[in-house]
């Protein structure tokens, strides 16, 4: 879809699907997306002169497997993206493959992409490709990437101050995706 | 209140604890002494049911086995510990698990939950008394915390509790001088003839501020001395090589 000015949208995923923006000239988009059923998702973006996208997804895999590519072309200069997908898995796996493309000729971008996978069981597995394909010098560019069971020591700490072990750690899952939720709550 | 008969605690075979007793009384204050690696924190971590120790003995906790409660079952049941390193939790809101924690353990002492207003109130007289600064509580649990902040956090959430057994995990390590003066005078404002107080510590100066009922030596995971509140004193000046 080509997007003009301002567009905001929290896409519940149902099936398998590849989603397209085209992000037109000084136009923003804030996109949140989520899915507990395990899909395979494609999402294109592609960015105008001066305009900004962020991308955010959070993930539950309850025995399923969720794969999230990413694709991010900055087309036009000063533009603008931020990426930040997670995931929690239980018995499940995901995959997330994300691309940045700054071609030669568009200076002045700014590109971030994060991906956090947190993983319950012993069972469970996080795929995570990130890739930038960086050919302007004039560009800030970020990603990071961490994949770890929930910290026992956290869990300790909580579980002295009276709560059970569940929702101990039920309150790290809230947590691990709370800066995606305050973000949406925010929107 | 606590009652530590013939404790032994070892991880992979290795015995950090061997062969401790300690009976500490309703109201009493022990401070417990001692060198890096004589067992303090082992004994602490124990105490609050931390997994991963292999442990024999006996620890009776108002008459019940301590060894057999989970975590929980222990702060529901009114042991709280201060932690020597308070744990960070992003995405947890300060304010917001303080109540959970309080709202767990009423409700485990058959207690209605408190409201969000009446709870406000309480955090903020408490804070107020502790000289803690409100905008912590607005923060991610113990995130960015000073070192001091995150001490008087721990002293704030057991004010807020009020356990009947505190175990305070070298509280004073790493505390200015005025903040050490607040965290005491948090301490003593809780004292009471119905409370009891474990205080772990390297050093007497804590011990100036809260005059101890009782003072032990732990070396290398055994109690080799016990005396009043004058062996701190002792300690300061001899060290503890002196009193193996």
């Amino acid at each position: 879809m080509e997007i003009k000015n301002n567009y905001k949208k929290v896409i519940s995923l149902k099936e398998n699907s590849v989603l397209n923006y085209d992000l037109k000239a000084n136009s923003s988009a804030r996109l949140f997306f989520c899915n507990y059923a395990g899909y395979i998702t494609e999402i294109n973006v592609t960015l105008g002169e001066n305009s900004s996208c962020e991308l955010y997804g959070f993930f539950k895999n309850n025995n399923n497997n969720t794969n999230v590519i990413t694709k991010v072309t900055h087309k036009g200069k000063k533009s603008k993206c931020n990426q930040d997908f997670r995931f929690v898995n239980k018995k499940g796996s995901s995959s997330f493959e994300g691309k940045i493309t700054i071609p030669k000729h568009i200076p002045g971008c700014e590109s971030h992409m994060l991906n956090k996978n947190l993983l319950l069981d012993d069972n469970s597995k996080a795929f995570s490709k990130p890739e930038l394909d960086i050919n302007n010098d004039d560009t800030i560019c970020t990603h990071g990437s961490t994949t770890g069971p929930i910290d026992e020591e956290q869990i300790f700490y909580i579980q002295s101050r009276g709560l059970s072990y569940k929702d101990s750690v039920n309150m790290l899952i809230e947590a691990f995706y709370q800066d995606i939720k305050s973000k949406m709550e925010a929107s | 209140m606590l009652k530590i008969k013939n404790l032994k605690v070892s991880i992979d075979n290795k015995e950090i604890i061997k062969d401790l007793n300690l009976e500490i009384k309703q109201g009493e204050i022990h401070a417990l002494m001692g060198p890096n690696g004589s067992g303090k924190s082992t004994l602490s971590n124990v105490l609050a049911g931390k997994d991963g120790y292999n442990v024999t003995g006996e620890i009776l906790y108002k008459g019940e086995d301590l060894l057999k409660m989970s975590i929980e079952e222990r702060a529901r049941k009114g042991l709280f510990m201060a932690f020597q390193y308070p744990i960070e939790i992003p995405g947890v809101n300060t304010i917001n698990f303080l109540k959970s924690s309080l709202n767990v353990v009423r409700k485990s002492n058959k207690k209605e939950a408190i409201d969000t207003f009446e709870f406000l109130d309480l955090v903020k007289e408490k804070a107020k008394a502790l000289n803690v600064n409100g905008s912590i509580l607005n923060r991610h649990l113990n995130v960015g915390f000073s070192g001091g902040e995150k001490k008087k956090n721990e002293i704030l959430q057991m004010s807020v509790l009020e356990p009947m057994f505190a175990i305070l995990d070298e509280t004073d390590s790493g505390l200015d001088i005025d903040s050490l003066k607040i965290i005491s005078n948090g301490i003593n404002s809780l004292r009471s003839i119905c409370r009891s107080f474990l205080i772990i510590t390297h050093y007497q100066r804590l011990l100036e501020h809260i005059k101890p009922d009782f003072v032990h030596v732990l070396v290398d995971g055994s109690i080799i001395k016990t005396g009043c509140s004058e062996l701190a004193d002792e300690l300061e000046k001899v060290g503890y090589g002196n009193k193996k």
